[in-house]
């Protein structure tokens, strides 16, 4: 009687570019299950071991599996202990192992952490902006004028565009649009929203190169341009980082949730515990709502298509924050088949949310972060510079 | 354990499967303990288990290490699941977190073998399909290199380096960051 077939015949036992040792080599099949278990730097660094590593430490599928196998990547911002006015961001996975740190120059500090490929835009509490290239290590700072001199370190050749609204000197607004590119980082001011926006983060995400703003300042709204409503409570304003241009209005998800005769929840949005915001989830723009009543409870709608414009409700859970332990707000950073990942503020803790038992725990060991985003690129891919 | 069909999955629970190693040594264990295992439950499953399960790929020293891997998680599998049907209560937690403990200690003190021992259970778990083992010693590998140098891996294992002076120069400068 045969055995059933098993995984890895024994033929497959093929010897690697070895030598004569005592201990037989493992089959390729087998080292990449070995090498999935890997933290980032030694898969990179391992690909300089021969040509057979190489190839297999460099292939797509592993690639791939070993992305799978780790979960996400954050890009967690936070000042050391000793001295305050020093900053470093680590690249850092949800078991908080450091793949990169990045010390920032001193005395910069970081606001505002905002992720975009294999990039970051980073605003300091001086109110400047930096490039971050977390798998260089490198951060550029950002000038307000050209210059002709290129700036220092290396050349970042992609072109990276970020955007930033910016109060006009009458009142009105404007947005900036940051470039990278050829050693350079600028801000250029562009025509403004058609109605006034929030530049906080939580009111902005970043989709397929186009940047969103979400409709919250009640008492600016609704909002008419030549006696027709442009914006009103909840509506999306959409810019075109590749034409620059502002795109048309998207209704948002209000619209749909109202038709689905929901109460109208939203009695007061700009609070320090905010009922309704926007993000990117899974390359879809998402829009969260809040309710207290008549259970705490969060609603993520994502944007499915935009030709009609179609949002569906894909998750509903329960998720009860609370204040006195300094839970204001949660912001999703990630979700996957079985989890939610949220940034709570102003705790300043990350917290998982299971989606098959409901509860909620901290993530004790990237706590205390001044900062968190999620980091889009793919820090194992080989880069020419 | 649910109390209808208790005599059936009791009757289970005693049946005995023979594993015969590659060097013809029989080895008696439970189905449970065999069946963690994909291999060998999927040769229960289609009944070709009587007279001894041939597993040539494995030796009697080996097959002797991975069923102690089995006995012990076998029975915390069956412990698991009889906790989390009806008990929830704090005392019945503590229990569960001091088996876990010691199952874990039972795991570092498993490992503690020689780097051919671990190859040859990794081979094995692969061979047999025993999930839980094959992370385990993979993990164990992965942590015995991750710190090292490709010169020290290279001499760790006798690779010989085929790749030219700048194919190397070439990776270093692909992922500097990595070699910091």
């Amino acid at each position: 009687m045969a055995p059933a077939t098993p995984r890895s015949a024994a033929g497959r036992r093929k010897r690697l570019h070895t030598a004569p040792g005592v201990v037989a080599p493992l089959p390729p099949d087998m080292l990449s299950e070995v090498f999935l278990n890997l933290p980032p730097a030694p898969v990179c660094r391992f690909r300089a071991v021969c040509r057979s590593w190489r190839a297999l430490l460099s292939g797509r599928a592993f690639l791939a599996a070993h992305a799978a196998r780790r979960g996400p990547l954050l890009l967690a911002a936070a000042a050391y202990r000793r001295r305050r006015s020093s900053w470093h961001i680590d690249l850092v996975d949800l078991t908080g192992a450091i793949a990169t740190r990045t010390r920032l120059p001193e005395g910069g500090g970081v606001r505002e952490l905002l992720p975009c490929g294999d990039l970051a835009c980073l605003v300091g509490n001086d109110g400047r902006a930096r490039v971050l290239d977390p798998a260089a290590g490198a951060v550029t700072a950002c000038r307000r004028r050209t210059r002709r001199r290129r700036a220092a370190g290396r050349a970042l050749l992609r072109l990276v565009r970020f955007l930033r609204y910016a109060p006009g000197r009458r009142g009105g607004q404007l947005i900036e649009v940051l470039t990278v590119g050829g050693g350079e980082a600028r801000w250029r001011s562009r025509r403004g929203p058609p109605f006034v926006v929030a530049g906080d983060a939580d009111y902005m995400a970043v989709v397929d190169g186009v940047v969103y703003f979400l409709a919250v300042m009640a008492q600016q709204l609704p909002f008419a341009v030549n006696g027709v409503v442009s914006g009103e409570l909840g509506s999306i304003a959409a810019f075109d980082l590749e034409t620059e241009e502002w795109m048309p209005i998207l209704r948002g998800s209000l619209s749909t949730r109202r038709q689905g005769g929901n109460p109208e929840p939203l009695t007061m949005l700009r609070h320090e515990s905010p009922l309704l915001t926007l993000t990117e989830l899974n390359g879809f723009l998402v829009t969260v709502h809040r309710d207290r009543h008549p259970q705490p409870s969060m609603d993520l709608w994502f944007l499915i298509d935009s030709e009609p414009e179609t949002w569906v409700k894909n998750y509903s859970i329960r998720l009860d924050l609370s204040p006195r332990r300094r839970e204001f707000s949660a912001h999703p950073l990630f979700v996957d088949d079985s989890k939610i990942l949220f940034w709570v503020q102003p705790k300043r803790a990350l917290m998982v949310y299971d989606l098959q038992t409901g509860s909620c725990k901290d993530l004790d060991h990237i706590n205390n972060c001044d900062a968190v985003g999620l980091y889009k690129g793919s820090i194992l891919s080989p880069r020419s510079v | 354990m649910a109390s209808a069909g208790s005599g059936d999955e009791k009757a289970a629970a005693a049946a005995m499967i023979t594993l015969i190693s590659s060097d013809n040594e029989k080895f008696e264990v439970t189905e449970a303990t065999a069946t963690l295992s994909q291999t060998i439950r999927h040769m229960i499953e289609d009944g070709c288990t009587d007279g001894g399960v041939p597993l040539p790929n494995v030796t009697s020293k080996i097959l002797a290490r991975v069923i102690e891997y089995c006995k012990k998680h076998a029975t915390a599998a069956a412990g698991e699941e009889g906790s989390s049907s009806s008990f929830s209560d704090a005392a019945f937690l503590e229990v569960d977190r001091a088996f876990l403990e010691e199952l874990e200690e039972f795991d570092d003190a498993f490992l503690e073998v020689d780097r051919a021992t671990l190859f040859d259970l990794i081979l094995a778990a692969n061979y047999l399909d025993i999930k839980g083992l094959l992370n385990l010693t993979c993990q164990k590998v992965a942590d015995s290199v991750k710190g090292k140098t490709p010169e020290q891996i290279r001499e760790m294992y006798n690779i010989v380096n085929d790749l030219t002076p700048e194919e190397e120069a070439e990776i270093r400068r692909e992922t500097q960051w990595a070699f910091e």
